[in-house]
């Protein structure tokens, strides 16, 4: 990208304690059943009480993150709202699935299905902002928030000044229990905090709302700029994700050398992890690599989730020990790499750098 | 705009053509694909007419040589399809994985119910009983990206894949996306589109909604109570000017002008004035350095619910005045609203009514709306020189896209 | 009557999910819609579904909701003369 672009506001509702405060993972909270739900924040301090009645939970939970997320960047308008989310609002949209088999199609809530369209959390953050300009959401499972934010990054390539960027998605048992049926979780609870323990198949299932306002100028609100971003699709081999991620950097004229961490998606699924061993391994060998799914849990737009941790960790230049996949000296972290796939089948990279 | 990104492809199926061309013939030829549904089983089955391609999920995967079908929605069957028509138009070779051999390709589909229609027939199986490989072979098809990777699968296509879920006007976006991807240099060439196959849960969805209409919809009539709903697919194939000089091609179109706005209005109604399809049409004119009276054709969003239609009329009075406005139909009563299809349909329609100088006639016409001065086309105009084409998509959220489609001269 | 509008207004804060609201809180006579309580089209379809469920009553032109739905009087009213045609 020929200009820079930086992320000036970021918000996060999660599993964690990452809302309020300044807190970064102090004292991080475990889950023992393999389903992690985000630690409510007082939403009615953002949403006004004649929406918020009808609203859902993950539309509570991703516009109150809209607007902190905002705040924090101090702007007051946005020239494109871009959302990401592979499964949308799952829980209105099972809402009105059950009701429809149920009742046999008969007496339905229109508002379950109203709320159920993905682009519901883009459309009422523009609502309420008044904001008439571009709206986008992707819905492209685990490139669902990398192709927001490239999109924003084009933008802001294009001219445009302030972006709001988000991943969310909400966790729902029903689904959980479906999904559960193709080995998606693990077979045994365990403890969330010791997620990488565990040497089976599976993950743990989680949640969470992940807000940043995208910006082409560099200002006292800036965490990091975000020097590129790039997607893989199916790789047949490991060999093929080392060259995406070599490709990447040689074309911001960096090296592995250069990265000081790798942050990375791995899960405890001990059929999906090998790939980032191996790239820590070959090409990270003498760098810290890091992890965030024990704290979140695995979703679709989770990699929104790791861009906060990320952005954290440079402007805070600290890391915490919970992070640690495997740690090494650092004196101060300038860039980062950060890596997560969606079942091997969507790989995505951000490569991000301290302002 | 920047460089110039041209439509060297299309490829269509809904309920009046299994391709473009048959699309082609029942638009002019004023032949509706409005029926009762043959392969649903809803209890809205005999009240509410739709659009529905009549071909059974195997004769689909038949067209395609597919014959495990086993886990392929009919979502991604109808996208294949598109696809596939809009690929082998466009003259590019793709067995054998050869697809991006030469360039850089982008996937960019949308849909909104994605695998919907297979969830509803077996969620209930999925909650209650134990597992059985057909339906666990549905499970991971429920969201809207799968649809995406088996069309990207079926065709090779690996440098950019993504799906777009803005309502209505999700193919419209699409094509945006794609043309923006093409000016940045990401890639050399997008398959932009979307698809969207019928499904209980949007039947009764916008039955809650009280916008389906029991007979067929008229749109910008004065009488208009709703819409029915379609299921199809349209894709169209965006090259680069680097493609269309060094293969040596003549596209007729190119993309001249888009934008996408929000109306910031109610969750799912347009506003009355049409603010965000005012906006949207003037940006995309402004985009392609165009005057209002240099379009030579509207094909409206036009879905005639009484909110869409009066809204959208207001937007177009607005913009283009009542006396010279340019002449425009809605295609809804031929195909239905075919959700995150339309935009993509649409453009393709576009696309021929440049190539052959025609403009198609709205159907179910008679009475003029009591607050507008303007009224659709309602017969087939041939030896039209169509020059400019806007079309318009709009959708909950209060999304608002215009692309606009132009000759190349 | 009083009766049927006390239950009308649970039931009405039930489905649109007037959350700490309480019944006594409705005025009888108050619009529902607009400067009233403040709801808006939405709520009217949801309204319909709860007089289906409710009171077996069907409003096939949601247009035909505006006047039914002005205040709980009206609504009373409605299903009263519904009640009795019946």
């Amino acid at each position: 990208m020929i200009k820079s672009v930086y992320i000036n506001g970021i918000a996060a509702i999660s599993p964690q304690n990452t809302f309020e405060g300044d807190d970064f993972f102090s004292a991080p909270i475990s889950f023992d059943d393999n389903y992690l739900l985000v630690q409510d924040a007082d939403y009615k301090k953002y949403i006004n009480p004649v929406q918020i009645r009808r609203m859902s939970r993950i539309l509570k939970i991703s516009y109150s993150t809209a607007r902190k997320a905002i705040e924090d960047a101090g702007v007051v308008s946005l020239d494109a709202i871009i959302t990401g989310s592979g499964y949308g609002c799952i829980d209105d949209t099972e809402k009105f699935l059950l009701s429809m088999l149920h009742q046999n199609e008969q007496m339905l809530n229109p508002t379950a299905f109203m709320q159920s369209t993905h682009n519901s959390v883009s459309g009422i953050v523009a609502l309420n902002m008044k904001c008439n300009s571009y709206n986008f959401t992707y819905v492209h499972r685990g490139l669902s928030f990398e192709s927001s934010m490239i999109d924003a990054m084009i933008h802001i390539q294009e001219g445009m000044k302030n972006i709001l960027v988000g991943g969310f998605e909400e966790n729902s048992k029903n689904h959980y229990q479906v999904t559960n049926k193709i080995s998606f979780w693990k077979k045994n609870n365990i403890n969330s905090l010791e997620l990488l323990a565990d040497n089976n198949i599976g993950t743990i299932a989680g949640e969470g709302a992940n807000f940043f306002v995208i910006s082409g100028e560099k200002n006292e609100h800036t965490y990091a700029s975000i020097l590129d971003i790039a997607m893989l699709y199916k790789p047949t081999s490991d060999e093929e994700v080392s060259k995406a991620i070599q490709d990447l950097l040689a074309k911001n004229n960096l090296t592995t050398d250069d990265v000081d961490v790798y942050l990375t998606g791995l899960n405890g699924d001990n059929t999906l992890d090998s790939t980032y061993y191996n790239m820590a391994e070959k090409l990270f060998a003498s760098k810290s690599m890091l992890y965030f799914k024990h704290l979140c849990g695995e979703y679709y737009t989770a990699p929104s989730f790791g861009l906060w941790v990320a952005s954290m960790i440079l402007k805070k230049q600290m890391i915490p020990d919970i992070l640690y996949c495997k740690k090494q000296a650092t004196n101060s972290v300038k860039y980062i790499l950060l890596h997560n796939h969606y079942r091997n089948i969507n790989h995505g990279f951000c490569l991000l750098k301290h302002e | 705009m920047s460089s110039k990104v041209y439509i060297t492809g299309i490829g269509a199926i809904t309920a009046i053509g299994n391709n473009a061309k048959e699309n082609f013939d029942s638009l002019v030829h004023k032949k509706h694909g409005l029926t009762h549904t043959r392969f649903l089983n809803t209890i809205h089955k005999e009240i509410f007419p739709v659009c529905e391609i009549n071909l059974t999920n195997d004769a689909l995967a038949s067209m395609l040589g597919i014959e495990n079908k086993q886990g392929y929605t009919r979502t991604a069957l109808l996208g294949m399809i598109a696809v596939k028509e809009a690929i082998e138009d466009a003259g590019i070779a793709w067995k054998e994985n050869t697809l991006e051999k030469k360039y850089k390709t982008a996937l960019i589909n949308s849909t909104t119910v994605g695998g919907m229609r297979h969830t509803e027939e077996i969620y209930l199986d999925l909650l209650e009983k134990e597992s059985q490989p057909e339906t666990n072979s549905y499970i991971d098809t429920h969201d809207l990206g799968e649809c995406t990777e088996r069309i990207a699968d079926y065709f090779g296509v690996k440098s950019y894949i993504t799906t777009i879920s803005t309502a209505c006007s999700s193919s419209a976006n699409a094509i945006m996306l794609g043309v923006r991807l093409i000016q940045q240099g990401i890639v050399d060439r997008a398959i932009c589109g979307g698809v969207d196959s019928l499904s209980k849960f949007t039947i009764n969805g916008f039955n809650t909604l009280m916008i389906l209409d029991k007979e067929h919809c008229r749109p910008f009539d004065n009488t208009r109570v709703g819409l029915n709903l379609g299921e199809g697919a349209g894709y169209v194939i965006l090259e680069s000017e680097k493609i269309v000089q060094e293969e040596n091609k003549k596209p007729s179109c190119f993309v001249s002008g888009f934008a996408n706005t929000n109306d910031a209005f109610h969750q799912t109604a347009s506003s009355p004035n049409g603010d965000g399809a005012f906006m949207a049409m003037s940006q995309a004119l402004a985009m392609a350095h165009l005057e209002p009276k240099d379009i030579s054709y509207i094909n409206v969003h036009g879905t005639a619910t009484p909110n869409n239609d009066l809204s959208e009329g207001r937007a177009m009075e607005r913009l283009f005045g009542t006396d010279d406005a340019p002449k425009f139909s809605s295609t809804k009563p031929y195909t239905g609203h075919t959700l995150a299809a339309c935009g993509g349909i649409e453009a393709v329609y576009g696309v021929m009514a440049i190539e052959n100088g025609v403009i198609y006639p709205s159907l179910n016409f008679n009475e003029k709306m009591e607050e507008l001065t303007i009224q659709p086309e309602t017969e087939t105009l041939t030896g039209v020189e169509v020059n400019h084409v806007l079309s318009n998509s709009f959708g909950f959220g209060g999304n608002n896209s215009t692309v606009i489609i132009s000759k190349v001269k | 009557m009083e009766d049927l509008k006390t239950k009308l207004k649970e039931q009405l804060i039930e489905a649109l999910n007037l959350e700490g609201m309480k019944p006594e809180e409705i005025d009888n006579a108050a619009p529902l819609f607009g400067e009233g309580l403040g709801l808006d089209s939405i709520d009217a379809l949801e309204l319909i579904v709860l007089l289906e469920k409710n009171y077996n009553i069907r409003i096939e032109d949601p247009k035909d909701g505006r006047k039914v739905f002005h205040s709980i009087d009206t609504m009373a009213e409605f299903i009263q003369s519904k009640q009795l045609s019946a």
